[in-house]
């Protein structure tokens, strides 16, 4: 098969829903959908606990229910021109739809709304089915419809018809190129044209003083910091660079951790000043409460995040409390047993607090958060189900 | 608008906007060091630019001109951060030999914004690549003992696995 579609996806954040029940994947908005309305939560996009603030999305034109959608996030713009869906989906009588959205990677923010870029169905011409779309793009939602009920087993027999390069962070991946069957161009991937054509084996890099290497390397996240430690005895010194661990967000690996991982990481933390331990929840407490060593990047720590740490108690969160005088973000949504004496101990004792993050603290009373907004006017408390994150 | 020339390493010569010109920290120290300013037949040499890249370099400036200045604060971490311009994304649909030397002259220079997004766009084709992949991209040579490499391997298999 000559078309096969090849598509390595870097960082493929997606949702997934199957009628009846709900897959969650982290960093996306939450989508559910009801009595033939989809429902999109487009601000705040913390995705575990109960369902954020939702906003009705209701489609004007559309005549189906949504019957199973998935979404993919991009870690860069991507361009959905020329592409085709796969001949197996036009032949099985699906109606298709892909929508495309700008989510702001920083924020996690969805920016503007949800473009419709294609939309197929079997009584349509397909060469109809592109619309033009001017905006930037980082995520596409692919919608089907159809008069079949069985897709995960179709899907299945998708397999055969393409070349899989296929990522398994998530049990239940739905890999873009069983849909897609050619021609989605990911701007940033293709910044440079495809590497095979560099003819003469000239290894560029070699040109690069070790500070060009360093700030190349400074956009990449842990996991590919990991690979690149691999390359070779010059990436590898390179990369050991502390400085590339300052800023920690591990709660993407939260479900393949063990207690293990986090000890052998404990040098990097040493000099972290941005850590989100985000559904940690046990594993990582052998970091956070040594008791023999007293852990040095408590005290320059500027950002926690222990959100959904279920048994994560006030007395837990005192040495933190007490002595990372620098910290200026707290977010500890979903932790049951913080109390409001806990938030008085951090107002009290850090002078560089600004932010808390509190929503879903089953112990905390909006009453106790007005009366300590009132004497702590200088912090911010994010308590209601609606809040936006400060950037 | 006063203009300065600068003339590449294989000898053109290009006029430009002195205003320009000081996008590139390096220009801008040289032209208020050396009091260039007034001086409209002064020709700086540029010996480690060719003018195929000094082209590209100016380009970028030109289009960029408006852009605020890049300030270090350390309180904002987020660096890592794939967001590439449009613009900036045709811009940059060079071959590897073009965008590497557009760094090398970026970092001389020191334009930061250019620096930046060069090296943005080089981390994106690192993202999501197995070791193997990234040295068939770049044609590096694995220059580790299989020893070594399984040592190195099993250090980094907890954040690198797919």
């Amino acid at each position: 098969m000559n078309n096969k579609l090849k598509i390595s996806l870097s960082e493929p954040l997606i949702r997934f829903k199957e009628t009846g029940s709900i897959f969650n994947a982290p960093y996306f908005p939450r989508c559910e959908i009801d009595n033939h309305r989809l429902w999109v939560s487009d601000d705040s996009v913390r995705p575990l606990g109960r369902f954020c603030d939702q906003k009705p999305y209701k489609y004007q034109d559309n005549p189906f229910s949504v019957e199973y959608l998935f979404t993919y996030n991009f870690a860069g713009q991507i361009n959905m021109t020329n592409f085709k869906m796969h001949p197996s989906w036009e032949k099985a009588n699906v109606v298709i739809r892909i929508w495309g959205a700008w989510i702001d990677h920083n924020t996690r923010i969805m920016k503007g709304k949800w473009h419709l870029l294609y939309e197929v169905s079997h009584s349509k011409d397909p060469s109809e089915s592109y619309k033009e779309c001017s905006e930037l793009i980082t995520s596409i939602r692919i919608e089907l419809n159809g008069n079949f009920l069985m897709y995960p087993e179709f899907i299945e027999s998708l397999t055969n018809h393409c070349e899989v390069e296929e990522p398994t962070y998530f049990p239940l991946f739905f890999p873009l190129h069983k849909v897609l069957y050619e021609g989605v161009q990911i701007l940033t991937h293709n910044v440079v044209p495809k590497i095979e054509a560099n003819s003469n084996g000239e290894n560029f890099t070699e040109y690069l003083p070790n500070e060009i290497l360093y700030n190349i390397f400074n956009h990449l996240d842990l996991r590919s910091l990991s690979r690149c430690a691999q390359v070779n005895k010059r990436w590898n010194s390179i990369t050991s660079d502390p400085r590339f661990y300052q800023e920690m967000d591990l709660k993407m690996y939260w479900y393949k951790f063990s207690i293990d991982t986090v000890e052998k990481l404990k040098e990097k933390f040493q000099i972290v000043r941005k850590l989100d331990l985000t559904w940690f929840t046990n594993m990582a407490y052998p970091v956070l409460y040594n008791k023999q060593e007293k852990l040095q990047y408590n005290a320059i720590l500027i950002k926690l995040e222990l959100g959904s740490w279920k048994r994560l108690t006030d007395e837990d969160l005192v040495p933190i409390l007490t002595q990372c005088k620098k910290l200026s973000y707290l977010y500890i949504p979903h932790t049951p047993k913080i109390t409001s004496w806990a938030l008085t101990l951090a107002c009290d004792n850090l002078p560089k607090l600004r932010h808390i993050c509190i929503f879903s603290c089953e112990k905390i009373s909006t009453e106790m958060v007005e009366d300590l907004a009132e004497i702590y006017k200088h912090v911010n408390f994010y308590q209601k189900k609606k809040w936006t994150e400060p950037i | 608008m006063p203009q300065i020339k600068l003339q590449s390493s294989d000898g053109e010569v290009f006029p430009i906007d002195v205003e320009i010109a000081k996008m590139s920290t390096t220009l801008k120290t040289m032209l208020e060091d050396l009091g260039m300013e007034d001086d409209d037949d002064e020709i700086v040499p540029l010996p480690n630019v060719n003018a195929a890249i000094l082209r590209k370099v100016l380009e970028w400036c030109t289009a960029h001109r408006h852009d605020p200045p890049i300030v270090d604060d350390p309180n904002i971490l987020d660096t890592r951060t794939n967001n590439i311009t449009c613009w900036d994304a045709e811009f940059l649909k060079v071959d590897q030999g073009t965008l590497f030397e557009l760094i090398l002259a970026a970092n001389y220079l020191d334009i930061r914004g250019l620096l930046d997004v060069a090296c943005k766009s080089v981390a994106t084709l690192i993202s999501g690549k197995t070791p193997e992949d990234i040295r068939k991209t770049f044609n590096i040579k694995n220059d580790f003992t299989p020893e070594e490499e399984e040592e190195i391997r099993k250090e980094n298999e907890c954040c690198a696995e797919k």
